[in-house]
């Protein structure tokens, strides 16, 4: 019988005294597993941001900056107009590079969602931010139909979407990225227009109440304006010209993505910070836990001393039933932290309200690895210091319970 | 002692899987129309009252036979609980719905957790069985 | 070589009293015989024997075994003469939980560093000897307390020591039990091995080939 057939023989039949110290390895790789899926999740979520700014300014009407954010980042719907004669004036500051305007409609309840969802119009004529992304690549296409559906959008059964009473063919849909994308539906100017003609029946109106041809309305107003800035100028005066010059607000992307990065490292920090304080609280509350056990078990250390086992042999045996207590509490930790964390990651990421965006394979196996390292770190100090503890028996402690 | 607290943990879970989709973790309202998860949910109260009955059974059984058809019975109603909102009858399509987000991973971890806890039981009851033949001999 | 200890006292102290558990001992467990020492309970044979066995120090004496003065070793030392050359049966439940009889029957040789091969047929035999053939996937919470006797012997035996200490081998064992034990400890002395028992029955002392008696500390011949 070996150290660790003996190790595990107890272990398995529950006579190690250890099932409170397996508990607390329980909590703290699943706590790390947890943590670190979701550090990364957000991190991914953030890379696909990036990707897909696209524009390097975004023009808006005074006021509705932040609105702008929330549609970027969630999906949040928001309705907004400007006049479009802008456009013109935009595109002659020095150092712009390119224009396209967009619409930004909030339909009322879809057939598909329970929540009303971001209709996003773009002009095919000077669009560069959201085309790129309807690109067969990103894209799941899957009929001519004109609607291009983010990833969570569901559409019904024969590819469509119903939008103020009409019926819209959906052509494809967007690749998940864990933005705003996911929960948006994205039309050209000309759909667009049917749509707003179609809202203003039904109560909504776009753009200035007395406008009127609605058949054109794209042509005087817009929701907002997204611009690229040219090699060589700087994004921070392009962008304080621009305001100069029209009544508008102005987001830069960078702004956009250093809100999410803040929100990243603040989650992150939080994360960081329970992990260590769990780490440390646990090594120190189980070198207790397995100095209490091994207190438990001193007739057996005699009996070992009393074959000839040496003191490093019992201290090896404690060792090893600790590594190996802190090693199957990782496993069930990481076991319970994948059950609870991968599905319900949706309702995870909707509560962050940040870019979300789950680790592939190898990301998953990797933080399953970190986990139990960091548990069996844990188990490093209590089975040292414990199994010191049991060496110290002295083997007469078994026969003097015989003189009595 | 540990096979009793594993029988009430498993019919727990049952009431769990029963009640759960109506309260707790509720699917969508079906005042406008009766959608997949509201089936879900009918079907769940059902397997979920029969897994609870049946922990409950467990719990009282004296005959190790029937505790091992019981224990395997509990594990098979979990991969029920956790293919009514998966496969079987499904939920709604959109990600951003209730019953996506929060009803359906609820019924999977109640459903995976029924399964762990049917087969521990299974384990254990068979692992007796096994000992008790082999001393039989003696 | 025997085991010989000379002029061995231990003393405790009990509620500031000083008191002779060993009073000047000397004596030797010779190879190939069985010694027994008979006594009361609280006569001081047990510490005896733990301390034949290295595992307490007394306060003067020596004992030597196969040549070496065991309390000039190190604790390590010691530890390594019990694990090749003692087998010890203690008189209080000894089995570790956990394992079962089989396990706890291998677990003697584990601990020594020269592995003697004690082939399949020594461990049916001694198996046999102590009918513990059905008993071998029990476990210690399974078992009674002359079964939990028994398997202690057979796992001091089953090391193949040169010696074996065993206290009261045959307590909690029936008429019959008692009788099977002795014979096989005659058999394992007619094979060389030194076995020294401590013992308050009569039975069992009868079949050794020398006595001791022991009162109060002191050793005398019987």
């Amino acid at each position: 019988m070996r150290i660790k057939d003996i190790a595990f023989k107890k272990i398995k039949n529950g006579k190690t005294g250890g099932a409170v110290a397996f508990l607390f390895a329980i909590i703290l790789s699943f706590t790390v597993f947890a943590g670190m899926l979701l550090a990364s999740s957000i991190s991914i979520g953030a890379g696909n941001l990036k990707q897909r700014l696209g524009a390097d300014i975004a023009v808006v009407p005074k006021g509705q900056e932040s609105n702008y954010q929330g549609i970027i980042l969630n999906g949040e719907p928001v309705e907004c107009s400007f006049e479009r004669k802008y456009e013109g004036v935009i595109r002659s500051v020095e150092g712009v590079d390119k224009v396209t305007p967009v619409i930004y409609l909030a339909s009322l309840n879809a057939s598909c969602c329970s929540v009303p969802i971001q209709i996003i119009g773009y002009d095919p004529k000077t669009d560069f931010v959201t085309t790129p992304w309807i690109s067969d690549e990103f894209v799941d296409k899957f009929s001519d139909g004109n609607l291009i559906a983010g990833n969570n959008i569901a559409v019904d059964d024969e590819n469509t979407l119903t939008f103020f009473g009409r019926t819209y063919e959906v052509g494809a849909r967007l690749n998940k990225t864990g933005t705003g994308m996911d929960k948006s539906v994205y039309v050209s100017f000309d759909v667009m227009e049917q749509l707003i003609s179609d809202a203003k029946e039904k109560g909504i109106s776009f753009g200035d109440e007395n406008a009127g041809d609605t058949a054109s309305i794209t042509e005087e107003y817009v929701s907002a304006f997204l611009v690229s800035v040219k090699e060589g100028y700087s994004v921070d005066n392009v962008a304080g010209n621009i305001m100069r010059q029209v009544p508008g607000g102005v987001v830069q992307s960078k702004s956009l993505y250093k809100t999410v990065t803040n929100g990243i490292a603040l989650i992150s920090d939080i994360i960081k910070t329970i992990t260590y304080a769990m780490f440390i609280s646990i090594t120190l509350v189980t070198v207790f836990l397995h100095l209490y056990r091994v207190g438990t078990r001193k007739k057996e250390w005699a009996i070992y001393r009393m074959m000839g086992g040496s003191r490093n042999w019992i201290l090896g045996l404690i060792f090893t039933e600790t590594i190996a207590l802190s090693f199957l509490g990782a496993v069930v930790g990481i076991a319970l932290g994948a059950l609870i964390y991968f599905p319900f990651s949706n309702l995870i990421s909707q509560q962050v309200k940040l870019p979300f965006y789950l680790p592939g394979i190898t990301g998953i196996i990797l933080t399953a690895l970190a986990s139990i390292a960091v548990t069996m770190l844990s188990g490093v100090l209590p089975g040292i210091i414990a199994g010191e503890s049991a060496a110290r028996t002295e083997c007469y402690e078994l026969m003097r319970e015989g003189e009595n | 002692m540990k096979n009793k607290v594993i029988a009430l943990i498993t019919s727990l879970l049952g009431l769990v899987a029963a009640v759960g989709p109506r309260t707790v973790f509720a699917v969508c309202s079906s005042h406008e129309m009766k959608m997949k998860c509201y089936y879900t949910a009918g079907w769940e109260l059902a397997v979920g009252i029969i897994a609870a009955i049946a922990g409950i059974a467990l719990f009282l059984a004296k005959d190790i036979k029937l505790k091992i058809a019981l224990s395997s019975v509990q594990a098979v109603l979990g991969a029920f609980i956790i293919l009514i909102p998966t496969a079987i009858v499904g939920v709604c399509s959109s990600p951003m719905m209730h019953c996506v987000s929060v009803t359906k991973p609820a019924l999977i971890v109640t459903g995976t957790l029924e399964i762990v806890a049917g087969l521990l039981s299974l384990y254990f009851y068979v692992a007796e069985i096994s000992v008790k033949d082999k001393l039989k001999v003696a | 070589m025997p085991v010989v200890s000379e002029n061995v006292v231990k003393e405790y102290k009990r509620r500031g009293t000083s008191f002779t558990a060993v009073d000047d001992v000397s004596f030797t467990v010779e190879e190939g015989k069985i010694t027994a020492i008979m006594g009361r309970s609280g006569s001081g044979k047990s510490t005896l024997l733990n301390i034949l066995s290295g595992m307490i120090k007394p306060e003067r004496g020596l004992v030597t075994i196969d040549g070496k003065k065991i309390f000039d070793e190190s604790v390590r030392s010691r530890d390594r003469l019990r694990a090749e050359k003692i087998g010890i049966v203690p008189q209080t439940h000894s089995l570790v939980s956990g394992l079962t009889s089989y396990e706890n029957i291998l677990l003697q040789k584990s601990f020594a560093l020269e592995k003697k091969e004690s082939s399949e047929d020594s461990f049916s035999e001694i198996v046999g000897a102590l009918d513990l053939k059905d008993l071998l996937d029990a476990y210690p919470g399974n078992l009674s307390g002359g079964e939990m006797k028994r398997v202690s012997i057979a796992r001091a035996l089953f090391g193949n020591l040169k010696y074996l200490f065993a206290d009261e081998p045959t307590g909690e064992l029936d008429k019959d039990n008692s009788k099977k034990v002795m014979e096989l400890f005659r058999t394992e002395a007619d094979k060389g091995k030194g076995i020294l028992i401590v013992t308050h029955d009569k039975l069992a002392a009868d079949m050794a080939d020398i006595v001791y008696t022991m009162e109060n500390g002191k050793l005398r011949l019987l």
